[in-house]
């Protein structure tokens, strides 16, 4: 299996393709760890702690240029500010859907906005970081 | 419904001048109002907002004389209360 570098990833959100404005994006999933231990009951006394999953927690982290154009970035986001988007991310943006390039998509808080960002000189970022509502899709099916 | 995409960027997957209809649109998790609101997306058959220059009406002149009825109308709403 190759490693990836990433050049090409599609990002789109509420159903528009903002790839070409996305510069980083970090998708991460995290469970809840329960902790099970207790005592053994007679048989074999407890030696280590136990544990199982809880709930997952899922985010997407994005850092967009910002564009204030018609139809660009700003335009998308805005609106969706305090609502729940369709997120979808697939590594390769020109390549078919399949296990070396899965796509997930997902619902995510559009909790977070900053539409100006950035000191003199510098080219104006968003950089935000969405919780998902609910579970991530990922598929693999071309 | 059918939508012509007249954004810069894809939508659903399609190009600008591309058709979609409103189940493309569902069926990615899009919102319609959304997109015609932001301007991605407009309605199939409708032709841009052109500004139309609304024909200039003269003004109307009252002949049977305006003030005096103007007058005579309010003072009979007056009148009333």
């Amino acid at each position: 299996m190759a490693r990836i570098v990433l050049t090409n990833v599609q990002v789109t959100v509420g159903a528009v393709d903002l790839s070409d404005h996305v510069a980083s994006v970090t998708l991460s999933t995290t469970y809840d760890v329960l902790e099970t231990t207790a005592f053994a009951g007679g048989n074999v006394p407890a030696a280590a702690k136990t544990r199982i999953a809880g709930l997952a927690d899922n985010s997407v982290t994005l850092e967009f240029h910002q564009d204030f154009a018609a139809g660009e970035v700003e335009q998308t986001i805005y609106p969706l500010l305090g609502t729940t988007a369709a997120v979808a991310i697939k590594p390769n943006t020109s390549a078919p859907i399949g296990a070396d390039n899965p796509a997930y998509t997902f619902d995510a808080l559009i909790s977070e906005w900053t539409p100006l960002n950035g000191a003199v000189g510098e080219l104006a970022t968003a950089s935000v970081t969405w919780p998902v509502s609910g579970a991530i899709t990922k598929d693999v099916t071309p | 419904m059918e939508y012509i995409v007249t954004s810069s960027k894809k939508v659903c997957g399609k190009v600008n001048g591309e058709k979609l209809t409103q189940d493309d649109i569902i069926s990615v998790g899009g919102s319609v109002e959304h997109l015609l609101a932001s301007g991605h997306i407009k309605k199939a058959g409708q032709t841009p907002k052109a500004v139309k220059e609304e024909p200039k009406e003269e003004p109307q002149v009252l002949k049977d004389e305006p003030e005096a009825f103007a007058f005579n109308n309010f003072n009979y709403e007056q009148g009333d209360k």
